[in-house]
């Protein structure tokens, strides 16, 4: 059986190793060096880190802006309130069959 | 424009030009819409301005016909229109006001609040938050009791939250028959649920998974995106005392012009609602 010295290559990898048992552990060596990314598991998620991204993404006062208007549900409770309290009202007109202006989604 | 609105009491209405029951301010704006502007280019929203009486001084289009300067942008346009019918107004004063924010809640009741966000850089209004509520029992809170050991849950079961991640007044996913936008109607994905670190007093587990969101189109369209949440717990207890968490994702959207989708990022944000009942929150 031929041995070769592969000691000046690895030191770490058997240096007595049949030649052909050398080469296939460094290329295992080196499969599982680029593959390590892939198949060693992630990390698991933190929570102090969703917690962060979660404060990072949620909008804030200047985005959520068009709360700060007093919105009522309906025209007939608006032109009640507006009677009573002396103000106008803006009216938003949807010439459409669906529409929920108050939360976004239509 | 915000400033602007302040004084007054805002409502919206929507509906069609055949309905019987349509209020008098609307029939009166309408009148005025397609009889005397007639067949002008004009959108399917207006404003108007009502005094204390009801009765309308000022209604304008929400899409701009004539700018009064070369790159008047909407917001502009809308403030000088606003401007115009507080003018027409005859109010001796129309006292300041600074409204506090006050966000969609269920009067009480506990629930989550999800921020939608349509990261499109093409129409910027789809970047404004949309915000939706939505009441949770003790059954929908059971379903992620605090974990003793990691387990699997399936994205379904939590579809009655997970249903609103969805962008606003997207034309393409809206029925052609009766113009109501599709709403989701398939929630998939295993997530998982971990016991994380908490601190003395509270205990915390993490919510997380790819989530696939499919609409009633029946043409195959969907999305998906990954979830991330923080739930925590009073250490003697297994019902959560709050939620907290994001989703981002990717929504394609069909670009008419060139024909091809374009992957514009949707973002999404929970977090619970106290319930004023619920000694828990």
């Amino acid at each position: 059986m031929l041995v070769t010295n592969y000691s000046w290559w690895s030191p770490r990898i058997g240096a007595s190793l049949p030649v052909e048992d050398k080469r296939m552990r460094s290329a295992l060596s080196l499969c599982l060096l680029i593959a390590a990314p892939y198949w060693l598991p992630a990390d698991p998620p933190d929570a102090g880190m969703i917690l962060e991204r979660y404060q990072q993404k949620r909008p804030d006062a200047r985005q959520l802006a068009m709360y700060r208007l007093d919105w009522t549900d309906s025209i007939e409770t608006a032109l009640d309130r507006s009677r009573v309290e002396g103000r106008p009202v803006m009216l938003i007109v949807i010439h459409a069959r669906y529409g929920d202006i108050t939360s976004g989604h239509c | 424009m915000v400033r602007q609105l302040q004084p007054f009491i805002v409502t919206s209405w929507h509906g069609h030009r055949n309905d019987t029951d349509l209020p008098k301010p609307v029939r009166d704006v309408w009148n005025w819409k397609f009889q005397v502007l007639g067949d002008m280019r004009q959108s399917n929203v207006d404003l108007a301005v009502l005094d204390p009486d009801g009765r309308v001084m000022h209604s304008f289009d929400a899409f701009e016909r004539f700018p009064l300067w070369q790159g008047e942008s909407l917001a502009e346009y809308t403030a000088r229109e606003i401007k115009r019918g507080l003018g027409l107004l005859d109010l001796a004063e129309i006292p300041a006001r600074n409204n506090p924010l006050r966000l969609p809640d269920l009067d009480g009741k506990q629930g989550i609040r999800i921020f939608v966000t349509l990261k499109d850089d093409r129409m910027r209004a789809y970047r404004a938050p949309i915000v939706e509520v939505v009441p949770m029992s003790t059954a929908d809170w059971q379903l992620l009791k605090y974990p003793q050991q990691p387990r699997e849950l399936q994205a379904r079961e939590l579809h009655k939250w997970l249903s609103q991640v969805y962008p606003p007044g997207i034309m393409e996913r809206t029925d052609p028959r009766t113009k109501k936008v599709y709403a989701i109607s398939s929630t998939e994905g295993t997530l998982s649920l971990s016991p994380a670190t908490g601190t003395g007093t509270m205990q915390q587990a993490i919510l997380s998974g790819q989530v696939r969101l499919r609409d009633e189109g029946n043409d195959g369209f969907s999305y998906q995106g990954h979830l991330q949440v923080v739930l925590t717990y009073p250490v003697d207890k297994q019902q959560p005392s709050s939620l907290r968490g994001v989703f981002e994702g990717v929504y394609p959207r069909r670009d008419r012009f060139q024909g091809r989708n374009r992957q514009v990022p949707l973002e999404a944000v929970f977090e619970s609602i106290p319930g004023k009942q619920d000694p828990l929150h």
